[in-house]
C-alpha cells in the first residue's frame, strides 16, 4: 500500500457493527471512521486517507514492513517477490456497489 | 499354681526365675520399642509440617507464575505497540520520500527487526513458563500424594504406639502378677537364670571330661565337692 494512502497504524480499537451493513465503525482520534474488515482480527488497524481526503480504516491485516521498493508492474518488488498494490479506491467502490444482503452474507 | 517352695508347684525355681527374667527382658524391650515409636512419631510429625510448608511454597509459586505471566503479557503488548510506532515512523519516512525519509525508514526497519527478536524472546519465555507451570503442577500432585501417604503413616504410627503402650501395660500387670505368684524379685530371677545357664554349660563340660579320662569321675567329684558344700541339705541347721 502506498505511503500516500496509508496514514497511521494503531492498536485495534472497539469496533461497532452497523446493522444491515458490512461496514463497522470505530472512534479514532475523536473521529468516527468507517472500518472495512478484510480478515480475522490481528490487533492492528490501518488508518488510510483517500485522494478526496476521506478517512477509511482497514482491519484484519498485519503490517509487515515499511520501505522504498522499486515499482514492478502493478506493484513493487520486495526482495525479489512481486507484491501487488492494494487499490483501495477500487475495493471501496466494489464494496459500495455490493447489495446489503450480499454484504450481510459475506460478513457472516 | 502355688508357692515355689512347695512340692505341688508344677514348675521349678529355676524355671520360675527364667520366666521372671524373660518377662523383665520383654518389659524392657517393650519400653524401648514404645520410646522409639514415640521418637519416630515425633519425627514424622515434624516431617509432615515441613512437607506442608513445601506444599504451601509450591502453591505460592502458582500466584508468582500468574504475576510473571501478567508481566509477560504487558511486555508483549508494549513490544506490539513499539512495533506499530516503528512502522508509523517508517510510514512518515516513506511519505517524506527519498532521500529525506530514507534514514527514518532504515531506522524504523532496524527497530522493527529488534522488536521482532524481542517478541520471539518473549514467546520463548512464555513457553518456558508454561513448562515450569507443568512441572510445578506435577510437583504439587506428587506432594499431595506424599502428604496423604505421610498422614496415613502417621495414623498407623499412632495406632502402633497405642498398641505398644497397651502391651507395656499388660506386661507390667503380668510382672506384678508374677511377682505375687512366685515371690521373686526380677534382679534375682535374672541372676538365677544366668547362673542356671552357666551351670548347664559347666555341667556339660564336666560330663565330657569324665567320659574322656579314666580319672574323670574322681576328678569330677573333686571338682564338684566345694560346689556341693555350698548347697545346704535338709539335715543342716539353718544359717
Amino acid at each position: 500500500m502506498p505511503a500516500s494512502v496509508a496514514r497511521w497504524l494503531l492498536p485495534l480499537p472497539q469496533l461497532t457493527k452497523i446493522p444491515w451493513d458490512f461496514t463497522q465503525i470505530a472512534l479514532v482520534g475523536g473521529e468516527v471512521v468507517a472500518v472495512l474488515v478484510l480478515g480475522q482480527p490481528t490487533g492492528e488497524l490501518l488508518l488510510c486517507e483517500m485522494d478526496d481526503g476521506q478517512a477509511v480504516a482497514l482491519s484484519g491485516l498485519s503490517a509487515e514492513r515499511v520501505g522504498f521498493w522499486p515499482a514492478s508492474g502493478s506493484g513493487v518488488d520486495v526482495d525479489g517477490v512481486l507484491v501487488p498494490t492494494l487499490d483501495l479506491s477500487d475495493a471501496l467502490k466494489q464494496f459500495r456497489e455490493r447489495p446489503p444482503s450480499a454484504q450481510e452474507a459475506h460478513h457472516e | 499354681m502355688s508357692d515355689p517352695g512347695s512340692n505341688t508347684n508344677p514348675i521349678s525355681s529355676v524355671q520360675a526365675a527364667r520366666l521372671l527374667a524373660a518377662l523383665e527382658a520383654t518389659r524392657v524391650a517393650a519400653r524401648h520399642a514404645t520410646n522409639e515409636q514415640r521418637t519416630a512419631s515425633a519425627g514424622l510429625a515434624g516431617q509432615r509440617l515441613e512437607l506442608e510448608a513445601v506444599q504451601e511454597s509450591t502453591r505460592n509459586l502458582v500466584l508468582r507464575s500468574r504475576d510473571i505471566r501478567n508481566t509477560l503479557q504487558v511486555l508483549r503488548q508494549s513490544v506490539d505497540r513499539a512495533k506499530l510506532s516503528a512502522l508509523n515512523a517508517g510510514l512518515e519516512g516513506a511519505r517524506l520520500g527519498e532521500p529525506l525519509g530514507k534514514a527514518l525508514v532504515v531506522m524504523s526497519d532496524e527497530q522493527r527487526n529488534l522488536l521482532a527478536r524481542a517478541l520471539d524472546a518473549l514467546e520463548e519465555h512464555g513457553a518456558l513458563l508454561a513448562e515450569l507451570e507443568r512441572d510445578r503442577d506435577r510437583c504439587l500432585t506428587e506432594l499431595s500424594q506424599l502428604g496423604e501417604s505421610a498422614r496415613q503413616t502417621g495414623a498407623a504410627f499412632a495406632r502402633a504406639e497405642q498398641q505398644s503402650q497397651l502391651t507395656q501395660a499388660l506386661l507390667d500387670q503380668l510382672h506384678v502378677d508374677f511377682g505375687e505368684f512366685f515371690g521373686g524379685d526380677p534382679e534375682a530371677a535374672r541372676a538365677i537364670a544366668e547362673t542356671a545357664a552357666q551351670v548347664r554349660t559347666a555341667a556339660a563340660s564336666l560330663v565330657q571330661l569324665s567320659q574322656r579320662t579314666p580319672l574323670g569321675v574322681e576328678a569330677l567329684r573333686e571338682l564338684l565337692r566345694p560346689l556341693l558344700a555350698l548347697i545346704p541339705t535338709n539335715e543342716d541347721p539353718p544359717r
